[in-house]
């Protein structure tokens, strides 16, 4: 009988030997695999154990921070309407926008190691998330808020190495008080929710100048001195291609687009970034570039005076004058330069291969026509088009003449150029005091 | 280890002080961690129904100086790690199962007096079978056998626990009592036909492979046979097969079992969840309260060893298991000392009924097996089952101890 009962206890203990290595096979060696299965639902709730990261601005002022507030995290915007836009909002009922949805992973800590380990809550202590360094500057960002007004509008500012100074579009929203507000801000006939900055796709009227100039120039078509025809009578009929960004000649600009042919105007807007996603780090919209190879004149024309179902953001067009005031290398937006955790930085900004487009001579060009065009000693262009039913400004210009050092874009909804111009020159005024 | 009956009383109950003292450590630490976690603005009662709990168990040991320094002190660690999942999981009712845990000690002190006196045991099986019989005919106890594994109430959840720890008590007694007189066969057709009597009324697999185990280990340790005891495992699997093709329960379970991912929210879901929680936990878990067990149905009960396996680990699964097979290990080791043949009976059958419960819970839960409804015993929060196992912890620690008088036919 001392035998039955030892092999009674074996028998029990040999099953339970089983079991544990069963249970150690999907636990560890299979485990990964079943923890990522997209169907697991620890790793939406995990989120919400996650203390979310902070946004700050390039001198690491908050723009957005998770705080305690009677037993439950609040998401807190400190600069509320004036970071609405390229901050974005949180929400678990509306989602994400902006930098919070696009530095999702990184907010959450998921960048540490991409994986459902570094999500997981250690006993007792919630993780935290890292914190994102923009690129943006809350004095700069809050003269452009203001410089625009009670307008709606978009203004945007590059600095030449890409890192986007400020990016406002008005009108905002209070993203502390989204979800009160929400039916309200989504119908609204001003929409507000909008970033006009990033995602407001206007045609780019006399701007588009700099590109077709630029094409001008590097195909050797015309050079600074060459006469051209503005139309127009008596002595301010024949002018010099220096003068063709002004306003007054923009038939002979018409004639240049149609003179270089679509294959080769569509190559250079795309080259500059036109028709693409501007930014490389924040959702924005990629806007239109019409397909123009054998397309007839009439087209070219339309396309070549900046309209013509060419659609752009401010950023693109930032981008495109930040591309030439660096003589001639592209210039692609960020918006983060930086991912902090607890014990320094973690990522930087990938430093991307500069990539010319231009010859520098033929930047160099583009920049003293933009001088001639220019306000108040600023090298720009600006121009009015129509979209829908109402007029928009552009103004698109280098942050001074002397030592090229941030592009601007400004764009006023339902007001002239000068309108444009004068915010611009506020915001460039603010600007070049601000990165000295 | 000393003959029975001359076994030191004195100064034997501290050499477990190690044991109690670590499973008052899991159980306070663990109790902590999810307090911390889960329930920071309550009071933390839970901390002291777990420790009122847990010392409970030094405190039998040093009335009963059994003599025995492991078997009680083990059953506590099993103890704590139920708690701990218990306020986890169903926070509500650890002060109930906290109750239950000091009322099943008390039993065990009744159990340990009794069986240390010359008693005949089969008087033990009328009584019992009067009860089973009793709880199933309350109002409510119809559920137990009417209407299959559609339970309406807590009512009639309660009663379908109660009957069912009967059942298999009532096995175990029957076993006991007429094995040794040689009555083999007809008890194993007995329990057997009982066996298949719950699968067709009820569908309730584990219940009714727990009965089956219980009898075959007790008839196997009584000399019946092992062609005879592999014979009748093999006839209780054809009336497995039988019952995947005659009771939907149990085919819907087996299909779920067979491949949970093909209907990962259908059939499959409890499985799929409980392998999502193992994988969760990794080698050392996330920690008591740090995990999402909850999203496993029956994890507090059935699927226990899964919130094991998500805050505790793989490591925390080793050593719970390892816990049962040092209990498994040491019941059979107080058969093996007992004088007495029914205490011997008694003691290797509450080593299959608690072994055979952790092994098919625990292979549920994993997938080895198809998953039943047995409780973890001692773990899961099911209060009854806790009370039933701690009665019978006290027979087992009185098996080396009872005199070797052989009360047949003296009741």
């Amino acid at each position: 009988m001392g035998d039955r009962l030892r092999s009674l206890a074996a028998l029990h203990i040999g099953l339970f030997a089983v079991v544990a290595a069963w249970v150690g096979y999907w636990q560890v060696v299979r485990g990964p695999d079943v923890a990522h299965h997209p169907e697991n639902p620890r790793l939406l709730l995990a989120e919400d154990r996650v203390q979310r990261g902070r946004i700050l601005d390039r001198r690491l002022e908050i723009l957005a921070h998770s705080v305690r507030r009677g037993g439950r995290t609040v998401r807190v915007y400190p600069k509320k309407e004036v970071f609405a836009h390229p901050v974005g909002y949180r929400s678990l009922l509306l989602g994400k926008a902006g930098l919070e949805a696009s530095a999702d992973a990184e907010l959450v800590g998921m960048a540490e190691a991409e994986s459902w380990p570094a999500l997981r809550p250690r006993a007792g202590r919630p993780r935290r998330g890292l914190d994102v360094v923009t690129t943006l500057d809350a004095r700069l960002q809050r003269e452009a808020w203001l410089a625009l007004g009670p307008r709606a509008g978009a203004v945007v500012v590059v600095e030449l190495s890409g890192g986007v100074l400020a990016s406002a579009s008005r009108p905002g929203f209070d993203p502390n008080h989204l979800e009160e507000r929400w039916a309200e801000l989504r119908w609204s006939p001003s929409s507000p929710l909008v970033d006009r900055a990033l995602s407001g796709l206007y045609p780019p009227g006399r701007p588009f100048g700099i590109v077709v100039l630029s094409a001008a120039l590097s195909r050797g078509l015309v050079n600074l001195h060459s006469p051209v025809d503005c139309g127009g009578a008596g002595s301010q009929r024949i002018r010099l291609v220096r003068d063709i960004l002004t306003g007054d000649c923009d038939r002979a600009l018409v004639q240049l687009g149609v003179a270089l042919g679509g294959r080769v105007l569509r190559e250079v807007a795309e080259a500059v970034g036109l028709g693409q996603l501007p930014a490389t780090d924040v959702p924005a919209a990629a806007g239109a570039l019409p397909e123009l190879d054998g397309r007839d004149r009439d087209v070219l024309a339309r396309v070549a005076s900046g309209d013509g179902g060419m659609l752009v953001s401010p950023l693109h067009m930032a981008a495109v004058a930040a591309t030439v005031a660096r003589g001639g290398e592209r210039v692609s937006p960020y918006f983060v330069q930086a991912v902090r955790g607890e014990l320094g930085i973690v990522d930087r900004a990938p430093v991307r291969p500069a990539t010319r487009i231009l010859a520098p001579e033929v930047a160099q060009a583009v920049v003293e026509a933009m001088k001639v065009s220019g306000k108040g000693g600023m090298p720009a262009v600006t121009g009015v088009v129509r979209a829908g039913r109402r007029s928009v400004g552009w103004f698109v210009g280098i942050g001074s003449a002397q030592q090229p050092r941030l592009a601007v874009a400004v764009l006023v909804e339902g007001a002239r150029e000068e309108v444009a111009a004068a915010v611009a020159q506020k915001v460039v005024e603010a600007a070049l005091r601000v990165i000295r | 280890m000393h003959p029975a009956g001359t076994l030191p009383t004195k100064g034997v109950w501290w050499r477990g002080a190690e044991l109690y003292a670590l499973a008052l450590a899991v159980g306070l630490a663990g109790a902590a961690l999810v307090h911390a976690n889960k329930h920071p603005q309550d009071p933390p009662l839970a901390l002291l129904y777990v420790a009122a709990a847990l010392l409970a168990f030094p405190a039998v040991d040093r009335v009963l100086q059994a003599g025995e320094s492991v078997l009680l002190p083990v059953t506590a660690l099993l103890v704590a790690v139920g708690l701990v999942t218990t306020y986890r999981l169903q926070p509500h009712l650890v002060a109930y199962q906290a109750a239950w845990v000091c009322g099943g000690l008390a039993l065990s002190v009744a159990s340990f007096r009794l069986a240390c006196r010359p008693v005949n045991p089969q008087r033990l099986v009328t009584p019992l079978a009067a009860l089973l019989v009793t709880v199933s005919l309350f109002p409510w106890g119809w559920a137990w056998v009417g209407r299959g594994l559609v339970i309406r109430t807590p009512a009639e959840a309660a009663v379908v626990d109660v009957a069912s720890e009967l059942a298999k008590l009532l096995a175990l007694a029957l076993g006991v009592a007429e094995l040794p007189r040689e009555k083999v066969r007809g008890y194993v057709a007995a329990a057997w036909a009982a066996a298949a009597t719950l699968w067709l009324l009820r569908g309730d697999v584990g219940t009714a492979a727990v009965m089956v185990w219980v009898v075959l280990a007790l008839a196997y340790c009584a000399g019946a046979p092992l062609r005879s005891v592999v014979a009748a495992a093999g006839g209780f699997l054809v009336m497995g097969v039988l019952a995947y093709f005659t009771i939907p329960q149990v085919a819907e379970r087996l299909r779920g079992w067979v491949n949970p991912w093909a209907d990962r929210l259908g059939v499959g879901y409890p499985l799929v969840q409980s392998l999502f929680a193992m994988a969760a936990g990794g080698l050392i878990g996330a920690g008591p309260g740090a995990g999402y067990p909850e999203l496993v149905p029956q994890s507090h009960a059935g699927f226990v060893l899964a919130a094991v396996a998500e805050e505790w680990g793989f490591s925390g699964v080793v050593a719970l298991v390892a816990a049962y097979a040092v209990w498994t290990g040491r019941a059979v080791r107080a058969a093996g000392q007992a004088k007495v043949p029914w205490l011997r009976l008694l003691a290797a059958g509450a080593a299959a009924l608690v072994g055979s419960q952790a092994f098919l819970a625990a292979a549920g839960a994993a997938a080895l097996l198809p998953p039943t409804d047995v409780a973890m015993p001692f773990v899961s929060a099911r209060g009854v089952s806790a009370a039933v196992h701690l009665a019978l912890v006290g027979a087992v620690l009185a098996a080396p101890r009872a005199r070797g008088e052989l009360p047949w036919g003296t009741g």
